[in-house]
């Protein structure tokens, strides 16, 4: 588990993709763009800013009591798939908010938050969620 | 090159089989399309298994030689095939190619899945990793919630009602009802589907296939095998399989699944068909949206009218175009790995006449999705 959050470290802590020698931006980081197959990728920041293209609550129960790792959720929570301004989209989390005030084209920015904990002592998982603009 | 025939079908019942493991249900499906088929063990030169996550499941991994083993067909080559929920007709599909190369005769093709083994947490998180387990699974996007995605930007770009979402489900079990392999064999209503418990919002409980145990089990032959052994052998016209971005948020439209459109296009061209040649669906309804996208990706509808069609009737059987005779994966069950198999064993049925719901077709598409979309393959069966 360790070795899989830190080789996402860029993407997961600075919300980092890549850039392609065309223009086309990608998130997660890319080794080949999807829209021209270059290999010729740069790292590209992105803004965190963007707009809810759509969500779903989810009341289901997540966590599973026979393994260790929990996911940080609200019960019930939001889950969105967020267009970066940029153009690139993204899964996340919709944190901070109750469901009835989340909104198909709602602007929204990224926040750092705890994602996931390891047991009680264990290997805490930091990352990208949003909360309402 | 030859063209392939199924001759010979097989399944067990779906639904919560604690008596009987993986390897059970697997055999009892092969001996059944055997007996089925009029042909000996000898003569089956290969098997291809479609399974998901037997490791998951049942802590059991190299299923492909176990289930030889104890069908009684070593030490002939077995291999196992995954493709999440698309695993079953993408084993299909290499027994396929297998015949139509030249290289054997006659292949049997099984899917199984044990699903009911671990608890209801535990299977929602074993098929979550069919998506991205980095970018989607593990900040909390179950499957539900990703077709919940798609239902809500369907809802909200075309109108798309939740009733109509629900027509799905209800007309699904009605045509179950007949099936004695179904899961669920039991009459719902519109307000039942509304107001069962909210799993990811727009999608219920009744909304979702349910999770099942079984197997489904394929023969396939060459022209002259076939011929030798049957006079009724159903032809597969037409094999073909499409990927995607396994992240929905890679995707340029979210209102499509573009591997089915894909893969339909060219099961059609290698058919030389076109949508109105086809009689009968049986395609992938893990979700009550999942059929209303599936019958606008296959062609059959435009873009946004799944949901009217739906409405009106059209896909009753009776309709325009019966969809799911069966009852589907919503209601005649979901074991993963044996979903697309057991779509074959009902076209076999179908057109041989010895469906439960009959629709007297002269040719059905199957159509089974991998996860949320990144996989589909899409037969072609005819008499
Ligand atoms: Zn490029």
């Amino acid at each position: 588990m360790t070795a899989s959050i830190w080789r996402n470290l860029n993407s997961f802590y600075n919300l980092i993709g890549s850039k392609c020698r065309c223009s086309e931006l990608h998130f997660p980081e890319a080794h080949v763009c999807r829209k021209c197959g270059s290999t010729a990728l740069t790292e590209h920041e992105f803004s965190g800013k963007g707009k809810i293209v759509t969500y779903t609550i989810i009341r289901q129960q997540y966590n599973d009591e026979t393994e260790s790792e929990k996911l940080m959720i609200g019960n019930p929570y939001i889950i969105a798939i967020v267009q970066l301004e940029e153009g690139p989209m993204i899964t996340a989390q919709i944190s901070d908010a109750n469901p009835e005030e989340v909104t198909m084209g709602a602007a929204v920015t990224s926040v750092f938050r705890k994602i996931s904990q390891d047991g009680e002592d264990g290997v805490i998982k930091y990352g990208y969620k949003f909360i309402l603009a | 090159m030859t063209r392939v025939a199924i001759i010979g079908a097989g399944m067990t019942a779906f639904g919560q089989l604690w008596e009987k493991g993986l390897i059970d249900l697997a055999v009892e499906a092969n001996n059944k399309a055997l007996e089925d088929a009029g042909i000996g063990r000898k003569q089956i030169q290969a098997l291809y298994c479609g399974n998901m996550s037997s490791g998951m499941f049942t802590k059991q991994e190299h299923v492909s030689s176990l289930i030889a083993g104890a069908s009684g067909l070593s030490p002939i080559p077995s291999t196992r095939i995954e493709a999440a929920c698309a695993s079953g007709s993408a084993a299909i599909r290499e027994g396929f190619l297998a015949i139509k190369s030249g290289l054997y005769d006659s292949v049997m093709v099984v899917g199984a899945e044990k699903m009911t083994d671990v608890s209801s947490t535990a299977s929602t998180r074993i098929l979550s990793a069919a998506s991205s387990q980095e970018f989607e699974a593990s900040i909390g996007a179950t499957f539900p919630g990703l077709y919940a995605l798609l239902a809500r930007l369907h809802m909200h770009r075309f109108g798309t009602t939740e009733e109509q979402l629900a027509g799905v489900a209800v007309k699904n079990h009605m045509n179950a009802l007949n099936n004695p392999y179904a899961h669920l064999r039991k009459k719902i209503s519109v307000e039942d589907v509304l107001r069962s418990q909210k799993i990811a919002d727009p999608i219920k409980l009744l909304d979702c296939a349910p999770v099942s145990d079984g197997a489904a089990t394929v023969i396939l032959a060459s022209e002259k095998t076939a011929k030798s052994l049957t006079d009724t052998p159903v032809w597969i016209e037409a094999s073909a399989q499409a990927s995607d971005t396994i992240s929905l948020h890679d995707r340029d439209d979210l209102t499509s699944l573009n591997a089915s459109a894909v893969a339909s296009r060219e099961a059609l061209r290698q058919a030389r068909l076109e949508n109105q040649d086809i009689d009968c669906l049986e395609l992938h309804d893990c979700f009550t949206i999942a059929e209303i996208l599936a019958i606008e990706d296959l062609g059959f509808v435009g873009k946004g009218k799944g949901g009217k069609f739906v409405e009106d009737g059209q896909t009753e059987i009776g309709g325009k175009i019966p969809v799911n005779p069966s009852g589907g994966l919503k209601a005649k069950g979901h074991p993963i790995g044996a979903s697309g198999v057991a779509q074959a064993v009902e076209s076999f049925w179908q057109l041989r006449g010895e469906a439960a719901n009959n629709t007297n077709p002269a040719r059905i598409m199957t159509h089974n999705v991998g996860g949320s979309g990144a996989t589909a393959v899409v037969h072609i069966f005819g008499r």
